[in-house]
């Protein structure tokens, strides 16, 4: 029984992980307001919130297998509170702090219209500081982390996140961004 | 009866997405912003849409990222 | 004062003053003097009727019939229940206007009385009378005078949009005095979510001397379209003047009567910087403009007229005034912060004399695309000015385009 769980926490701890950075891609696309090739904006955006609500599924999976599984030793309160938990609490913890802010960003995503936009976007801005936090996770606490693969996997994540999040910060991100500079430079007398 | 699309355009940022799903009845202006293709097409802050738009029209107020879209029902017309 | 109607001899100046008639700084006393105390509360209902009877429409730009609006406000406390807010807007953001600072300084009473009048026949709860901070110092004076204490006075920013209605609202709310997105009427939903009636100054001071001395006695200056009579600021050659003027004034009149040579006048620009330019001045100064009407007939707006001299380049002075119009953008909807400072470059390389052949037709497209497209009016008003400069000053217009001024050399 344990072995299984085991083996589903890992999955789904890495389904978890390649979903979330998927998400995060998708997003800053997204927010350019540019289509890219077949993906228009539209379809942009209901990848973004498909893939978000998919890694929530996972990461829900991930936390559930892991507390059935008695080799982790993980209470219920480890969900909620961060750094208690027996196994490698610092790397658990920084895993708990994620999915309370995952959380945080997927439900306020889903109830944007209720929370007002400054809400919303103050909360949604912290996904920069999410992804980091589950990288680090995942690499400080994984059985897999050592494995190829995963570092593989890893590294081509932080590689693709770094290059959008580099992008996201250049002057011609936004679509139409040429000609509002164009506009706003109209009048300096 | 037809369908009028309210913009709220103090928050929309014109990031196109109902452009692109209203693609019948809006068009972007030079700044990305929505742009009714009709030449009577803005009323008041609002763009009065063609009958059978509805529903893209209420797709569009669900995902616009800024949520600066409303979907109002008017009897004039 | 006589409170017989007064023979319409002709249009132009107010034959004797209505607004000032207490004189300079008016006293409350004086001011008693003058117009003796507001009717008493059993009058009531026949001031309502007067109201409607009289005609007025609203002094601070958007000329909307002032007793529909009140109307508006009582069938909104009647369906909802909820006490109703006035506000008294004396903002003035437009930098031409002086009517209303000068109102504020020289009959702050009459304001006061228009305010205490509608508020007891609304019975609002809460009374605003919101300017800038300078025009403080008199109004409380005036309010210690007469024992007023239920308004609040509150002091608004000076710049250009400061003055729009939901900006003011904003304001009040404590937030920034910027135009909100509001597609609900203010009667229904405005401070606080209250029915709320906002209008300006000069017209709460209209409505005390209308519940005074009668519709008909109103309507006894102006003409039929426009009752009444109106503060017009005047600007010549960088001096201005305030004038108390018959509605419907014929342009040239009242140029004559200020003996401004209209010889040397090229254009006037009627209705201030959301207004339009007019060469012809055989014109007439009204509320509105119906469309059948113009050019004949030119909405004066909240009563700002620009004189434009022959010897200075009408065009640079359009381009000077729509810059000045895209910088005071709320810079909030997107059609209006990025397509009034285009189409202020554009316009301003007309002025330049560009001799780039599309620049007319972009701007015509600007000024198309912009109009309906903001959460306030001001796009609008600012797109109509620019296409009234270019169709007005046509000719002027054609000689930028080969190089050429027709009023520098
Ligand atoms: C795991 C959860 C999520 C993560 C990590 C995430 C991440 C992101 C990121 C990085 C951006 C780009 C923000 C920027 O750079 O300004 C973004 C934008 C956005 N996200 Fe999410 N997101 C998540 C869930 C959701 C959900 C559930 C929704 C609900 C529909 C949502 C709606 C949006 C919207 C509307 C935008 C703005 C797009 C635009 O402005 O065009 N997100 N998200
Ligand atoms: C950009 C803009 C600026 C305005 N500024 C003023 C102002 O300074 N004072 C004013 O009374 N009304 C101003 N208005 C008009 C107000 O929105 C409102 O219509 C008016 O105060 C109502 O009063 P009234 O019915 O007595 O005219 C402005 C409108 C716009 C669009
Ligand atoms: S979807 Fe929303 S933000 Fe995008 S252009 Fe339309 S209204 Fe503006
Ligand atoms: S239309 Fe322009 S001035 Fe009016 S609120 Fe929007 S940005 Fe501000």
């Amino acid at each position: 029984m344990d072995e299984l769980m085991w083996s589903v926490a890992r999955t789904s701890g890495m389904i978890s992980l390649l979903l979330l950075t998927g998400t995060l891609l998708v997003g800053i696309m997204a927010r350019s307001g540019r289509a890219f090739g077949g993906l228009s904006r539209y379809t942009q955006s209901l990848l973004h919130r498909s893939f978000s609500l998919l890694c929530v599924i996972f990461v829900m999976l991930h936390v559930l297998s892991l507390l059935a599984d008695s080799y982790a030793k993980m209470q219920i309160i480890d969900i909620f509170v961060p750094f208690l938990g027996d196994y490698r609490p610092f790397w658990q913890g920084l895993g708990t702090v994620s999915f309370l802010l995952m959380i945080a960003i997927a439900l306020t995503g889903l109830l944007r219209r209720h929370l007002g936009q400054r809400v919303f976007r103050g909360i949604h801005l912290t996904a920069y500081l999410m992804w980091p936090i589950a990288v680090a996770h995942g690499l400080g606490t994984g059985t897999d982390a050592g494995t190829l693969w995963y570092r593989i996997v890893t590294v081509i994540s932080i590689g693709l996140v770094l290059a959008a999040a580099i992008w996201r910060l250049t002057a011609n991100y936004l679509d139409h961004s040429a000609t509002r500079r164009l506009a706003r430079e109209g009048v300096k007398l | 009866m037809s369908a009028e699309l309210e913009i709220d355009w103090t928050r929309c940022q014109g990031r196109g997405l109902c452009i692109e799903l209203l693609a019948a009845d809006l068009t972007s202006d030079p700044w990305g912003y929505p742009s009714a293709r009709r030449a009577d097409g803005h009323q008041s802050g609002t763009v009065i849409l063609a009958e059978d738009q509805r529903e893209a029209a209420n797709e569009a107020v669900k995902m616009c990222p800024l949520s600066a879209l409303k979907l109002r029902t008017s009897a004039h017309q | 004062m006589s409170t017989t109607s007064i023979p319409k001899v002709h249009l132009g100046v107010l034959e004797e003053p209505r607004l000032l008639a207490a004189g300079p700084d008016a006293s409350w006393s004086q001011h008693l003097d003058t117009f003796g105390p507001v009717p008493s509360p059993a009058e009531d209902s026949q001031i309502v009727e007067q109201w409607e009877a009289s005609g007025l429409s609203g002094r601070g730009g958007g000329s909307f019939p002032t007793a529909r609006k009140i109307a508006a406000v009582q069938r909104s406390v009647n369906r909802t229940g909820k006490a109703p807010v006035l506000i008294a807007n004396g903002s003035e953001g437009e930098p031409l206007s002086y009517k209303d600072q000068m109102l504020l300084t020289h009959a702050p009473h009459l304001v006061l009385d228009g305010m205490e009048l509608t508020d007891r026949i609304l019975g609002a709860s809460e009374r605003y009378l919101v300017t800038k901070a300078g025009a403080h110092p008199r109004l409380l004076q005036a309010m210690s005078e007469r024992g007023e204490t239920s308004v609040t006075l509150h002091a608004t920013d000076s710049h250009f949009l400061a003055g729009q209605a939901t900006a003011v609202i904003s304001s009040l709310e404590g937030g920034p005095s910027l135009p909100r997105h509001q597609p609900w009427h203010l009667s229904d939903l405005g401070l606080g979510g209250a029915p709320t009636l906002l209008v300006n100054v000069e017209t709460l001071a209209h409505l005390a001397l209308i519940a005074r001395y009668s519709a008909h006695w109103f309507r006894s200056a102006g003409t039929e379209e426009d009752p009444g009579s109106r503060m017009v600021s005047i600007h010549d050659a960088g001096h201005y003047q305030v004038h108390e003027v018959h509605g419907g004034t014929n342009l040239s009149v009242l140029l004559e009567q200020l003996q401004i040579p209209t010889k040397d006048i090229h254009a006037v620009l009627v209705g201030g910087f959301h207004g339009q330019f007019t060469t012809d001045l055989d014109i007439s100064l009204s509320a509105t403009t119906d469309a059948a009407q113009y050019p004949s007939t030119l909405s004066v707006g909240a009563g700002v007229l620009e004189i434009l001299r022959f010897g200075t380049c009408p065009l640079e002075r359009a381009s000077e005034i729509v810059d000045y119009l895209a910088q005071s953008s709320a810079k909030q909807c997107g059609p209006c912060m990025f397509g009034l400072p285009t189409l202020a470059r554009d316009l301003q390389a007309v002025a330049r004399r560009s001799t780039d052949p599309q620049l007319t037709e972009r701007i015509e497209r600007l000024t198309q695309l912009v109009s309906g497209r903001g959460a306030c009016h001001h796009p609008d008003a600012t797109a109509r000015l620019a296409s009234s400069a270019l169709h007005v000053f046509d000719d002027e217009l054609q000689a930028h385009l080969s190089g050429q001024c027709l009023h520098k050399f």
